[in-house]
């Protein structure tokens, strides 16, 4: 007999397939390791610091055992490299420690935010101490500040009385439990360990310089004369200008100047140092390498061996995993690499600190937030405040239930102008850019924060990827989107919008580009700054 | 008696702990598997939620949020584990772990190609939200906080998880038919 089945119930049924019951191997291995993890102190519960949790696993036992720590290897294997040979330079020198307390220390939490202190000494002998957490638990996850004064004990602690911890937003900071918030800071203890220049509070979070590594050194699959054959092998077949594929676990393509400089000078030597300071994912391990043609050195970031990866060569990621680290830089510079959206219709070029990338539907980019405090991101900063974003957004759109257009703008001046007479927008008055060799309408647009604005959807719920003012709906969790008869309803973020509008060439499967630059107010000028040699790269391409 | 537990693990009882993982353990399993398609992985992720979680606990201020925040952890876990192994397992094709598909079943061998590699094309984001949703039956809202995403970001995965999948099984139209043999 003939049955109908919907896709989705053969999908069900998919999914529905598979395991359902917990390996008892994994689950005696959760009851032994729950033995070997040092718990959290209850309090406060900053989010401060996550080390290394001892997992128990066999298959990779026998390839910890077999791995020395990396920081010998690869001290050794830089030695190694340079001394065999000429024409490549040394490790960068490392500043003498200063005194045991005084300076820049960082920790890292499980959300990625870094809270900094900085200890500074005072006149009468007291250590100052100021901490930074831009995601606080105690303040609901608004940034705060903690300040406070105290003596050292002895040589190796420092006890700070009675610090005062503030939401920088002004709301009463909260214990999560246990007494309050007050009550649990008092005398704040920082132990330091001199062997290996650490601060431990008694909270139990580990402060590390900054600076300096604070991580347990990743296990490594690779032998010291590996790493050092794969990193020579490399840079030696750059300088000769062909076979670098043979080093790399990514296509060749994907190193940006791999065999020349931007003018086409072919490289003449090569260095490298490891990277430290930096937790970086997935148990890998970075390297600089420099190349030098004549008065031009091209520096990239390349990483290598996850403790349980295969020997598959170095790995270059174009985003560098978003720190302060520039993937490729030129003489200083950040080397901007191509981006193209819309089925290669439009091309644009990104620079670090842009992070490119493409939810599937709308093309966006992130801006990589300022300073070296940045933790390694493996999605962008999606999950973390403080990342500003460019989006391209093809045939913009303010209206239409359901994802159904409402009157379409015939073109850019049109668009412009819905926008500016709409009476719940804020606009400035559109000024005519030459943007790329194209002629461009610019206006900055706002909705005031707590706003009610909606928004085209489509039967999921979704919004329509075209909607102008997606960007700009808030976007905490906690802030609810009603989704009602093709519009979803929710608050304004308050984000200013600097918005470029093209008419798109003739041939083009859209009428009109839009360039949405969306950043606070505070933090605007510095983001359009950023964004405007990205948008002033635009090319348009006909299909 | 989950809170009561919740809250004895948080007070460092090891055996109530150790109940949570038998508890709740089979289902972090399950949809660690669904969002990996791995046996090796999702035992990885499940070890690695659980033992962060055995380290947190103590600061998790709502017991009764206990299953949420775990979710999380979870997930979290599963997004490092996909990526910490996304190139290499690209090129390999998982066969079904339970075996071939009962005859009368109305998913093809075809069917279930198509949509592992299909939900493989997806990203690990996206895959998490579509299995919270269609097999661990979160809501949206719950979702959001799981994956520590708005909503309407959660909506948008989902959404284009479902077309994905939808479009692997080549239906443009919303039903197809299927022939199939009765006694």
């Amino acid at each position: 007999m003939n049955i109908t089945r919907s896709p989705d119930a053969v999908v069900a049924v998919w999914l529905d397939d598979g395991p359902h019951a917990l390996p008892h191997e994994t689950r005696d291995a959760i009851t032994a390791g729950i033995r070997t993890v040092t718990r959290r102190q209850p309090g406060i519960g900053w989010p401060f610091t996550r080390p290394n949790l001892p997992t128990i696993d066999l298959r990779r036992l026998s390839v910890a055992l077999g791995s020395a720590t990396v920081i010998v290897v690869a001290a050794a294997l830089t030695l190694n490299f340079y001394a065999d040979r000429p024409g490549v330079g040394g490790p960068i020198a490392t500043a003498d420690p200063p005194s045991p307390f005084l300076g820049t220390w960082l920790t890292t939490d499980d959300d990625g935010s870094t809270p900094t202190m900085t200890m500074q000494a005072s006149g009468d002998g007291s250590v100052e101490i100021v901490v930074r957490d831009d995601f606080a638990s105690v303040c609901s996850g608004a940034p705060s500040t903690m300040t406070g004064t105290g003596q050292l004990e002895g040589a190796t602690e420092l006890v700070i009385p009675s610090p005062v911890l503030t939401c920088d937003e002004g709301s009463v900071p909260q214990a999560l439990s246990g007494p309050p918030l007050e009550e649990q800071l008092r005398n704040l203890t920082f132990t330091h360990d001199p062997g290996t220049d650490t601060l431990t509070d008694n909270f139990g979070s580990v402060w590390a310089r900054e600076g300096a590594d604070p991580s347990p050194e990743p296990t490594t699959p690779f032998s010291e004369a590996e790493v050092t054959a794969l990193l020579n092998g490399f840079l030696e077949a750059r300088i000769a200008g062909e076979a670098a594929q043979q080093y790399l676990g990514v296509p060749e393509e994907d190193i940006p100047l791999l065999y020349a400089t931007t003018s086409g000078a072919p490289y003449e030597r090569a260095e490298f140092e490891r990277v430290l300071g930096i937790d970086w994912p997935y148990g890998l391990t970075a390297f600089k390498v420099r190349l030098f043609a004549g008065d031009t050195v091209v520096e990239q970031l390349l990483f290598i061996g996850r403790p349980d990866g295969p020997p598959d060569g170095l790995e270059y990621r174009p985003d560098g995993f978003g720190t302060d680290i520039a993937p490729t830089t030129e003489n200083g510079q950040p080397v901007a690499m191509p981006y193209a959206y819309f089925d290669g219709q439009v091309t644009l070029y990104a620079a670090h600190p842009w992070w490119m990338g493409d939810y599937g539907y709308i093309p966006f980019g992130r801006l990589i937030p300022e300073g070296p405090g940045v933790p390694p991101t493996t999605d962008g900063g999606q999950r973390h405040d403080g990342w500003d974003q460019l989006f391209l957004i093809a045939d913009p759109a303010l209206g239409g239930a359901g994802c159904q257009r409402g009157p379409s703008p015939p073109d850019a001046a049109a668009l412009a102008e819905s926008i500016r007479s709409n009476p719940d927008l804020g606009a400035t008055a559109p000024v005519a850019v030459s943007v790329g060799g194209a002629e461009a309408l610019m206006m900055d647009v706002v909705i005031a924060a707590g706003t009610t604005i909606s928004a085209a959807v489509n039967e999921g719920g979704d919004f329509c990827a075209d909607g102008l003012l997606n960007p700009v709906f808030h976007q905490d969790v906690g802030s609810t989107i009603y989704v009602d008869n093709g519009f979803a309803t929710g608050l304004a973020s308050g984000d200013l919008m600097r918005l470029y509008l093209m008419d798109a060439p003739e041939g083009s499967s859209m009428r009109i580009l839009a360039i949405a630059i969306v950043a606070p107010e505070s933090r605007f000028e510095r983001v359009v700054e950023a964004a405007t040699p990205v948008v002033y790269s635009i090319e348009f391409h006909a299909p | 008696m989950l809170t009561a537990l919740v809250e004895r693990a948080r007070n460092g009882d090891e055996d109530a702990f150790t109940q949570l993982v038998d508890l709740d353990g089979d289902r972090c399993y399950a949809i660690a598997y669904r969002i990996l398609r791995d046996v090796e992985r999702a035992k990885d992720a499940v070890q690695q939620a659980f033992l962060l979680a055995w380290r947190e606990l103590p600061r998790l201020r709502e017991p009764e949020r206990f299953q949420v925040w775990l979710y999380r952890l979870l997930v979290n876990a599963c997004y490092e584990e996909a990526r910490r192994h996304r190139r290499w397992t690209a090129h390999v094709r998982v066969l079904p772990v339970e075996g071939p598909s009962a005859p009368d079943s109305i998913v093809s061998v075809d069917d279930r190609d198509a949509l592992e590699r299909a939900f493989r094309r997806l990203s690990p984001e996206h895959r998490a939200v579509f299995v919270m949703h269609h097999y661990a039956g979160l809501p949206l809202a719950a979702i959001a906080e799981v994956a520590g995403v708005p909503l309407g970001t959660v909506k948008s995965r989902l959404h284009h998880s479902i077309r994905n999948l939808r479009a692997a099984l080549g239906s443009d139209a919303h039903v197809a038919s299927v022939e199939v043999k009765t006694a």
